[in-house]
């Protein structure tokens, strides 16, 4: 599974908004604010089984639809391991989270602003030889209180569950997990067990994604041109 | 039950494309090996007829044992046609077939209409004249040696096969053997596509993911195309120098 290479490109709610594409990602973010009426859910993960689901660009897009919709956006690259998000944004990577987690930089040095308002992108930084530690650290928790502050939604993209243990640590510390799940590849048996091992860590599941659907009836365009 | 059709029709739509593949697939290939690598096959026929009068006071005669007892006997021409008693002579009198006794018996076949005294001679050949002089050739021979094994002179020749005759090979039915592997290949490809759903074991639809998880499906992103991630916005840097898009109608 190839990662999305080809930056900018999957960002299609930022340079495409108007395609059938954005409007499902702008459904997303309705339907995460709607499942909580009572909490706000203001940090939110993407997990999947497998690599290539499409948590990078899943999290990414969603992230711009809350910033398009004025609030402020603050998407972190939780995954230490194989990092990407900085790709999907054509932002530099060599200092980032495993920078300040390691105390080498302080978070006000490595925070970078987005070409798209309002949101700002924590990158993963170099990286670390024990990505699972520096992620469970106490520290990581101190840091995500303090940023939970500044910002009105608080994003992590992560490993996939299935692969790592950091994807359910980096749950212990979200409001909410998105399931990503790849249709047509993935087998049923894995997401089944992906679920489970996040229902294990007592996670918020607020629901699925199915992600890559082929051969959709595209409804005709509403409100265009 | 209608929904499960429904569903079935959609998965063939669906596949569509493949079980038309296949289907062209084996009609082209069938198509194709019938004009180009089959050698074609001609078959030419002559007819026997086993008849013999019994003389009672120097009068032909015909009676009915004696047509039973003829009909009896094609039975044991028949084999003996095909034995190398007949076939090696065959091939010794006739070298410019160019055939030996056992390509002879292979290519040989005797059948008869039952309870007729007629039998008929069939042989294979790849040309029409060669497969005709063959069958000639064996009649004639069987003709002249049933006496000397029989000590009974009781075949005729009805009728001969025509050498000049213009016939068409028995093995080139283009058309059918396309037609027939076009509906084969459509009745396998419909097979493969239910047996590759059956063993698919993915999600493929909202409705399976909120069945089977029991999560609710928060949206559904269709597989991005190059539509779709085609730009209409510009890029942040050009976007700041000329609005680009909106500007045209107060220039």
């Amino acid at each position: 599974m190839s990662r999305q290479t080809n930056e900018n490109n999957s960002l299609v709610t930022y340079f495409n908004s108007k395609s059938q594409i954005s409007e499902g990602y702008r459904k997303l973010r309705t339907n995460i604010q709607f499942s909580s009426i009572d909490s706000h859910i203001k940090k939110i993960m993407v997990a999947s089984a497998e690599s290539g689901e499409g948590k990078t660009t899943t999290i990414s897009n969603l992230a711009v639809t809350y910033a398009q919709e004025g609030k402020k956006v603050l998407l972190i690259d939780a995954d230490l391991r194989n990092p990407s998000l900085h790709q999907v944004f054509s932002v530099p990577n060599h200092i980032g989270l495993s920078s300040v987690l390691s105390n080498q930089y302080s978070v006000e040095e490595v925070l970078r602003e987005s070409y798209i308002d309002n949101l700002q992108l924590f990158t993963s930084g170099p990286i670390p030889p024990n990505p699972s530690e520096m992620i469970g650290s106490n520290r990581m928790k101190r840091l995500i209180e303090k940023l939970e502050d500044q910002y009105d939604v608080i994003m992590f993209d992560t490993p996939p569950v299935l692969a790592v243990t950091d994807a359910l640590i980096v749950s212990s510390l979200c409001d909410g997990v998105l399931l990503v799940v790849n249709s047509g590849k993935v087998k049923k048996e894995l997401v089944k067990k992906t679920k489970a091992a996040l229902e294990h860590v007592n996670a918020r599941i607020l629901g699925a994604i199915l992600n890559n659907i082929k051969n959709v009836a595209v409804p005709v365009g509403y409100g265009e041109k | 039950m209608k929904v499960e059709l429904k569903g079935y029709f959609r998965l063939l739509q669906k596949k569509l494309w493949l079980i038309v593949a296949i289907a062209l697939v084996a009609g082209v290939g069938a198509g194709v090996k019938s004009i180009f690598f089959t050698q074609p096959i001609y078959e030419a026929s002559s007819k026997l007829i086993v008849n013999q009068t019994s003389n009672v006071q120097g009068q032909a005669m015909m009676d009915f044992s004696m047509i039973q007892t003829n009909i009896k006997l094609i039975n044991s021409y028949r084999e003996i046609i095909k034995s190398s008693a007949i076939m090696d002579k065959v091939a010794t009198t006739y070298p410019d077939l160019g055939l030996t006794s056992a390509q002879l018996m292979n290519s040989t076949s005797v059948s008869t209409a039952s309870e007729s005294q007629v039998m008929s001679i069939t042989v294979q050949g790849t040309t029409y004249e060669k497969a005709a002089k063959t069958v000639n050739a064996i009649s004639n021979v069987f003709q002249s040696q049933i006496p000397l094994i029989m000590k009974i002179d009781n075949v005729a020749i009805l009728s001969e096969a025509k050498v000049d005759s213009n016939a068409s090979p028995i093995n080139m039915k283009t058309t059918l053997s396309i037609i027939v592997s076009l509906f084969a290949g459509l009745v396998l490809a419909i097979a493969l596509v239910f047996l590759m759903d059956y063993l698919d074991d993915t999600f493929k639809s909202e409705a399976e993911l909120e069945k089977e998880l029991g999560l609710p499906v928060l949206t559904v992103i269709s597989k991005m195309k190059k539509d779709d991630l085609k730009n209409t916005k510009n890029y942040v840097s050009q976007q700041k120098v000329g609005d680009g898009k909106y500007v045209a109608a107060n220039q």
